[in-house]
């Protein structure tokens, strides 16, 4: 944009100059780059998405900036829709994303961007579900636990426990990672949720249950406190291990996500994420690593 | 005139027909307005309209696109940056009815208040630090303890002498953003004691075995020991990683994806390198 310093020129009010002046205007406008072209390429990698991954992503992040000067992750939580939503409006370049679904109100700006939503699974959660500790049951097989959210089984009494109403608590949140599991998993597809459940906050369900001695409910294992108690599902206790080898069932993966092309600090960051580092974080959220299952 | 009317059409034509495309032609044209050529062009009196760029903030964020908006400015003299204050959820809605350009929000948003065709740029941190003396063997509050001590609930030390606060003046954005952050809304007890300068803040601290008070990130000195909070040292790299509790997000907000627009560039030059220096001068932790 040589031109725009020709101010001697500007200020010659003859038409002469004027004259020289537009020539070199149309040069500088059809040879000059675009602004946007000339915006430096971002050295931040921004990552958003699901709470689940959170502690684990925020100490990848922290690890990779001190080995690596100069580099800055910038970490946020926000749920798996705002992860998905983040990297197809590019204001993150990676999203921390739990289940396999494109959210409807998404999946048009993912169209409309020409876009495909890359997924790179990197983390595999288990979602258990929980009772009151003064619950005697221990373990309930996927058929009761489907029987009992489709409301065909009612009474605590079923189950070899006290003559007692079931009280089953959903999470009331479609985005949810947990409840997308468990939809898929438990409910296999066409069984619908009884409308005399309880629905609330995925994050109320440990507080709901804690307080109701007849209430089921189900939530993530990294979100298990001591206050519910978590039950076997066909005998098989949600562990790192019996998740990894599939022996537990109610699982979900978490992947990263992301459109290309990745910048290189992104991709970088990525492949750091997916290897030896993700491996060992992992458990630090009670998740099987398989970010070498690709 | 005359002749410079006839100068105007070739430059609107070479605009139009620029080969990067519409767009980009838009783009040179708003920067183009008022410059020293199309004053030069058009005559001293002929600049096109200024362009408004309309930014409501909460009170963190007026300060911060403040210091940015003059920089932006000189940069794009067709462009004039009007900002005004209000409340986060006020701004959010005013940018949903299309009643400003940008909303400048000093949090993340809360699942509700995202809309598809919302997109929210983080230009910043901004990081709290609580400190003592270093002569206090205290090394560590959780987050429910340092809002008890500045709500005037807890008032002694673990080892039992009076637990003496320094806050800062009322109308300090440090104030506004350590009641925001720690005490979730609530005042510092009116028993703190209070300093006009963070500088001023420090040195209470440094000279008195029983102070506790809190600086942004950048007014930490070595006369004086950081806390850390729910275990968590304060470092660049946990308020980035967002696991030190005393942390949050300087957020502008748009609606749409248009590039070339004066919101696009302004939201551009924030996050750019002289943007995020300008932000890190102004006590924020710069994301880029």
């Amino acid at each position: 944009m040589a031109a725009m310093s020709t101010r001697g020129v500007g200020n010659n009010r003859m038409g002469k100059g004027r004259a020289i002046l537009g020539a070199l205007l149309l040069f500088a406008v059809s040879a000059g780059p675009g602004l946007a072209d000339q915006a430096a390429p971002a050295r931040s990698v921004q990552v958003r998405g699901t709470t689940i991954f959170l502690p684990a992503m925020q100490i990848l992040a922290e690890r990779y900036m001190a080995d690596h000067a100069g580099s800055r992750i910038v970490v946020l939580g926000g749920g798996s829709w705002l992860g998905v939503k983040s990297v197809l409006d590019k204001s993150a370049s990676l999203g921390m994303v739990s289940g396999d679904f494109l959210p409807d109100d998404l999946s048009e700006l993912a169209e409309d961007e020409n876009m495909p939503l890359r997924r790179a699974p990197i983390a595999r959660y288990a979602v258990v579900p929980v009772v009151h500790p003064a619950n005697p049951i221990a373990d309930l097989s996927l058929v009761q636990l489907r029987d009992i959210y489709a409301g065909r089984i009612v009474n605590w009494k079923d189950l070899g426990g006290p003559n007692q109403p079931i009280h089953v608590v959903a999470s009331e949140d479609a985005m949810a990672g947990t409840f997308q599991v468990w939809n898929a998993k438990v409910m296999g597809g066409p069984h619908e949720v009884t409308p005399d459940a309880r629905t609330v906050a995925p994050g109320q369900v440990g507080e709901t249950v804690t307080h109701d001695p007849l209430a089921i409910g189900y939530m993530a294992l990294v979100r298990l406190t001591g206050v519910v108690k978590p039950l076997k599902v066909g005998g098989v206790e949600a562990r790192e291990e019996t998740i990894g080898d599939g022996r537990y069932g109610i699982t979900g993966d978490i992947a990263l996500a992301y459109v290309e092309p990745l910048s290189a600090p992104a991709r970088a960051f990525l492949d750091y994420c997916l290897g030896e580092a993700g491996r060992a974080e992992a458990g630090r959220v009670r998740a099987a690593y398989i970010g070498d299952r690709r | 005139m005359r002749a410079r009317a006839v100068l105007a059409v070739p430059l609107l034509l070479a605009l139009a027909a620029a080969p990067a495309g519409a767009a980009d032609a838009r783009q040179l044209l708003q920067t183009l307005r008022c410059t020293q050529i199309s004053r030069a062009v058009l005559g001293d009196g002929g600049c096109l309209p200024a362009q408004k760029l309309l930014i409501a903030g909460s009170t963190t964020m007026v300060f911060y696109t403040r210091q940015l908006a003059e920089e932006f400015e000189r940069r794009n003299p067709s462009i004039k940056v009007e900002i005004s204050g209000g409340t986060s959820a006020d701004i959010l809605t005013a940018v949903d009815h299309g009643a400003i350009d940008l909303a400048a929000v000093a949090r993340d948003l809360v699942p509700k208040e995202y809309r598809p065709e919302l997109r929210v740029t983080m230009i910043g941190r901004d990081g709290l630090v609580a400190i003592v003396n270093r002569a206090n063997p205290l090394a560590d509050l959780s987050k429910d303890q340092l809002r008890a001590i500045f709500t005037g609930e807890m008032a002694r030390w673990p080892d039992g002498r009076p637990v003496h606060m320094v806050s800062r003046n009322p109308g300090s954005a440090l104030l506004q953003s350590f009641e925001e952050i720690v005490l979730s809304g609530a005042k510092v007890a009116a028993t703190a004691r209070e300093t006009k300068k963070t500088a001023d803040l420090v040195a209470a601290v440094a000279a008195d075995r029983d102070a506790i008070g809190f600086v942004g990130l950048h007014g930490l000195t070595d006369t004086v020991k950081a806390l850390t909070i729910d275990g968590v040292p304060v470092t660049d790299a946990t308020i980035l990683s967002s696991r030190y509790p005393l942390v949050r997000s300087l957020n502008l907000v748009e609606e749409g994806e248009e590039t070339g627009e004066p919101k696009r560039l302004f939201v551009e030059f924030a996050t750019g390198p002289d943007g995020q220096a300008l932000m890190e001068k102004s006590g924020a932790v710069r994301v880029d």
